[in-house]
């Protein structure tokens, strides 16, 4: 039987007329080149595909016919009013223990005033476990700064700052470690970002930690910023691996509030990777 | 006119979608344009990455795998006595 034999040839320089594939490469490229040359000209341009895709991402449940989509709706907003509410309240409850160990009565200082940024990009459209914000340097934004979610709850750090965005790693995106407390008992950890908003931390498993219990940052007081999930232990091990969930999720992130990093982040992140400006 | 639709869509899903759905897209498109992988995976490092975010554009590497792998098995389909 006569076999047929096919030539080798080049996809991008053997056809005559411009493929596709080499049609997204070079607009690929190109890309790339304008996100080096001129950063902030990129951004600004992908901003609106970025901002149309977040919102479409977000309202996508409105589009569904039936008269319980509303109701839906409402009852997640205010179940997630409601878990707002309740961190917040957490918190409030443990600086008063603070303060009142402390037998200090001073009143708490005024938080510096912040810079309110719409997100653009948050996971998991970003890979990378970033925030892409709607605010730059003209807006104050300044590399270092802390972002806080809703009930200012801490979520990460200015790594980038361009004219009018700027992007966030998130202390839950791989990588990432922060020092931290769990529980009244405050025992000591190091949080290590696991993805999706999700902390990962390892603790002696002789300690008294429970399912249920809140994870605080330090800066200003005692923030916090998750709970535990889970915690496996195995008889042969002389550690338990806590699984933390987030207590904001940045899944669902739409405003956030930037106010320059205090001193109890930078120490706490000093054991970072070297996203730590 | 199929192939031009499936190129657009995947440089858009880059943006729209999460990057598992992404890469899902872009590899079932990659499948009738094989640079596909390669231009979206490079289109996605220049939205996204940043050097302290991780160490190397991984995406972009994983992309030139995935279009390397595709034009093998084109190779090897084309190549085919079997028709």
């Amino acid at each position: 039987m006569k076999r047929t034999y096919l030539a080798r040839r080049n996809a991008l320089l053997s056809q005559a007329r411009f493929t596709w594939g080499a049609f997204a490469l070079l607009f690929s490229v190109c890309a790339l080149v304008l996100r080096i040359a001129a950063p902030n000209a990129f951004f600004a341009s992908v901003a609106p595909l970025e901002r149309g895709a977040t919102a479409a991402a977000r309202s996508v449940h409105s589009v569904l016919p039936g008269s319980t989509t509303g109701l839906a709706a409402k009852y997640r907003a205010l179940e997630s009013e409601n878990a707002a509410l309740v961190v917040e309240n957490r918190a409030l409850v443990q600086k008063n223990v603070d303060l009142a160990a402390l037998l200090n009565a001073t009143s708490s200082a005024s938080q510096a005033p912040g810079v309110v940024a719409g997100v653009l990009a948050a996971p998991p459209e970003d890979p990378y476990g970033a925030l892409m914000l709607a605010a730059g340097t003209r807006s104050g934004v300044s590399v270092g700064m802390e972002v806080f979610g809703t009930s200012g709850v801490p979520v990460g750090i200015v790594t980038m700052a361009l004219a009018d965005q700027s992007r966030v790693t998130l202390f839950s995106a791989p990588g990432q470690k922060m020092n931290a407390w769990i529980g009244s008992q405050q025992l000591p950890v190091v949080l290590a970002g696991a993805g999706a908003g999700a902390f990962s931390a390892s603790i002696p498993s002789t300690a008294s930690v429970a399912v249920g219990d809140d994870v605080y940052a330090p800066g200003p007081g005692a923030l916090p910023v998750g709970q535990v999930l889970r915690i496996d232990r195995s008889p042969s091990s002389p550690s338990a691996q806590l699984r933390i969930a987030p207590a904001v999720n940045p899944f669902s992130l739409a405003w956030v509030v930037l106010r320059p990093g205090t001193q109890q982040l930078q120490s706490a992140l000093s054991c970072a990777t070297s996203t730590h400006p | 006119m199929i192939k031009g639709a499936l190129t657009v869509a995947a440089l858009l899903s880059v943006i729209a979608l999460p990057w598992q759905f992404a890469a899902f897209f872009v590899l079932a498109a990659g499948t009738v344009v094989p640079l596909l992988p390669l231009a979206c995976g490079l289109f996605l490092e220049a939205l996204y990455w940043t050097p302290g975010a991780y160490p190397v554009p991984i995406f972009a590497l994983l992309g030139a795998v995935a279009t390397f792998g595709l034009y093998l098995v084109r190779g090897r389909v084309k190549a085919s006595i079997i028709e």
